[in-house]
């Protein structure tokens, strides 16, 4: 079994719960990103999946950021990159200022 | 002549002679510099010799609001302010909002150019066309709120608006900065400009209207970017709500908010204690600065322990970087009280607070020991000693007087290997995003006219993941230099020189600033302009900067980072492993020399220049 972390931050961090918007999850060897998702709106409900997902419930919203170990997905391998073990994956909503 | 958007004057001042007259605002400055940084640069290009002494008579202040400012143009009322730089020796520009960047253009100018020494201190009050040289050795001294109600007082006018310094740049503290009623022009030692010239202050009151040139076609204008504003989910209810502490939650998860001297980054993570619950628990109310329905700024009370009751406007996120990132401070309370403390003082909170890291580093490593610190035990984390070295900056007294030149010259010194813990570059405190995890961002500190100055060119792409004008890898080097130079370009003109605030560029108007800038400035002043020559100003300005500091003795060798950034690797965090080698640096500043048409010393080509309308500077590439 893969022990990966999860985390939101914002409002999202909210809807994850957990210890300060983060989460572990435990997934069978050769779990996705994908996998992980459907893990994290299983338990986390859907207000996360409305706030991820667009109307379709498929295609993730654009201004929702992605990352595992701190990359954007969309230079991994999307949501079918494969998790390893102790991975961190951190949800995004628009952020910006500073 | 000038039809809309500016005010067809600019005044200058000599405080040598107590004299001032007013000059035609030319047409072709506007045409090709639109305001702000960009009039600011050209005036401190052909009339402050690269050679000056910042803190001499011959260098000049000047303040100049852009086009835009006291217009319907929402978050557009800001002021550069530039000189020659004390702290780096470059050209030296900061920007702030607020009202009294308004209240210039209400007052008839679209620039101030402030010249000479006044004999003694004394402040300038302009109303109306009319300006009053005015004695201030009863207000040398006075910290920067009590100076400016004492003003109020003394001209019978509560509603004036003032920029002052406090007794950092009486001192001339180089880092000190100028406060702007509670907002800081902060960076780049400008507040020592003011201090070196007798200048306390300046209070400005008008009455006049900004004249609009094809009023039908400006409410269009208008209104696309406010719609974009409205549309933009990082705006509305987030950034308005939060403010900038959200970006260190960001780059806390994203294993860039470098702490304990850009030792501690990715280790040493604060987001609990810092970041935007924290800061949301001391919060108290907003403020907004003239037109800007956004309200990003926080005014924030510290509850707990010694601090309790001490209100600040902020700490914004490069604040609780600088006063609490860097300095291992964690508690959020001891964070708002220096905050305040500093634009008591007249302190830039960014390069005082790296300095107080950069001083606990050398206690730590054993450089500086008590002998030193007049008993001190200065580790990182003591707030209690971070408020008494802040006080000593500002008053050079003992190792605060050594720190408030900054830590480039602190490290000189000091000696004793102290230069490699000394986080800056060309002389400038670095800010909070370290770099090693975001290459174009720290292309960007290492090329920057001001020195290690993230607002010259934001890489958004990076930071925010936003995907224009296409999405990058953070931890990638190819292509950062063709990007870098973009950011710097567009930066410099929608924000810098148009005087827009940086945080609608990111959160609105990614790849159309440009545009909106274009079409704002035809309606509003029918000068015309492409999306295209929007964009060569902000070229030119960079090149004109660069330019300057050529003359004023940089070169490729001083577009660096400090030995840890290329050396050590990130240990912990979601950037770890990640670092910018010598080698990284060199590929990055090729492409980006290419990029810009620079020789690969990093010089701009006499091509370049002529293709920038820059014919009269060629003279000076030899």
């Amino acid at each position: 079994m893969l022990h990966v972390t999860a985390k939101g931050l914002a409002d999202l961090g909210k809807l994850i719960g957990g210890h300060r918007g983060e989460l572990t999850i435990i997934l069978p060897c050769g779990s996705t990103l994908h996998d992980l998702l459907a893990a994290l709106m299983e338990r986390c409900g859907p207000p996360l999946a409305r706030r991820i997902f667009e109307e379709d419930g498929l295609t993730i919203r654009k201004d929702i950021r992605l990352l595992l170990n701190g990359r954007d997905i969309a230079f991994l391998n999307g949501l079918a990159t494969a998790l390893q073990e102790g991975d961190h994956f951190s949800l995004i909503p628009p952020l910006a200022g500073g | 002549m000038l039809q809309g958007g500016y005010m067809g004057k600019i005044l200058r001042v000599n405080l040598t002679e107590q004299s001032f007259k007013e000059e035609d605002t030319p047409v072709e400055l506007a045409r090709q510099y639109i305001g702000g940084a960009g009039f600011g640069i050209k005036y401190l290009f052909d009339e402050v010799p690269a050679d000056t002494d910042p803190l001499g008579p011959a260098n000049k202040l000047i303040f100049a609001p852009g086009p835009f400012s006291g217009t319907a143009v929402p978050c557009a009322s800001r002021i550069a302010a530039v000189a020659k730089s004390p702290l780096t020796g470059a050209v030296g520009m900061a920007l702030s909002g607020g009202f009294f960047p308004v209240e210039l253009k209400f007052a008839g100018y679209d620039a101030l150019i402030i010249e000479g020494k006044a004999e003694k201190p004394c402040y300038l009050s302009i109303k109306d066309g009319k300006v009053n040289f005015r004695p201030a050795e009863q207000l040398w001294g006075t910290r920067t709120f009590d100076c400016q109600q004492l003003i109020k007082d003394e001209l019978r006018d509560q509603n004036t608006r003032i920029v002052c310094i406090g007794p950092a740049g009486e001192k001339l503290a180089k880092v000190a900065c100028i406060i702007n009623e509670r907002r800081a022009i902060g960076r780049k030692g400008l507040g020592a400009v003011m201090g070196s010239k007798n200048l306390k202050a300046v209070a400005v009151r008008g009455s006049k209207e900004v004249p609009v040139y094809d009023k039908e076609a400006f409410r269009k204008a208008r209104s696309f970017m406010t719609k974009a504003m409205k549309d933009s989910h990082a705006l509305y209810p987030m950034f308005s709500h939060i403010g900038t502490p959200a970006v260190l939650d960001l780059t806390c998860e994203m294993g860039i908010f470098s702490t304990k001297n850009w030792s501690g980054t990715g280790e040493w993570v604060p987001m609990e204690k810092l970041g935007v619950e924290s800061n949301k628990s001391r919060k108290i109310g907003r403020e907004h600065c003239y037109n800007c329905p956004v309200g990003c700024s926080q005014l924030k009370l510290a509850r707990d322990g010694s601090y309790a009751g001490i209100l600040s406007e902020g700490p914004e996120f490069e604040s609780i970087y600088s006063l609490g990132g860097t300095t291992g401070v964690d508690n959020i309370d001891a964070v708002i009280a220096a905050d305040r403390f500093c634009d008591e003082l007249g302190l830039d909170t960014m390069s005082a607070g790296v300095a107080v890291g950069f001083a606990m580093e050398l206690y730590e490593k054993g450089i500086l020991t008590k002998a030193d610190t007049g008993g001190v035990a200065l580790h990182f984390g003591n707030d209690k000693a971070m408020q008494d070295l802040l006080l000593d900056m500002a008053m050079r007294r003992g190792l605060g007087d050594i720190l408030a030149d900054g830590v480039k010259a602190a490290a000189e010194k000091i000696g004793k290997g102290s230069e490699q813990y000394a986080m800056h570059i060309k002389g400038l405190e670095l800010p909070a995003y370290d770099i090693r995890g975001a290459k174009a961002h720290g292309l960007n500190y290492a090329t920057a006219y001001t020195g290690a100055d993230h607002n010259r060119g934001y890489a958004f792409q990076e930071i925010f993941g936003i995907p224009v004008p296409e999405a990058v890898d953070r931890f990638a080097l190819e292509g950062k230099g063709k990007l870098t130079k973009w950011n710097q370009d567009v930066r410099c003109v929608t924000c810098d020189c148009a005087t827009m605030c940086a945080f609608i560029l990111d959160m609105a108007l990614p790849g159309v600033a440009t545009q909106n800038t274009a079409d704002l400035m035809q309606s509003l002043t029918g000068l015309s302009f492409t999306s295209e020559e929007v964009q060569a100003v902000g070229e030119r300005v960079n090149n004109l900067a660069r330019v300057y500091n050529k003359r004023a003795g940089f070169s490729r060798a001083d577009d660096t980072f400090p030995a840890r950034i290329m050396t050590e690797p990130l240990q912990e965090g979601n950037s770890k492993g990640q670092l910018i080698s010598r080698d990284d640096l060199d590929i990055m500043l090729d492409e980006y020399y290419t990029a810009r048409g620079w020789t690969k010393e990093g010089v701009p080509t006499p091509e370049k220049l002529h293709s920038l309308g820059l014919e009269a500077v060629v003279k000076y590439l030899d």
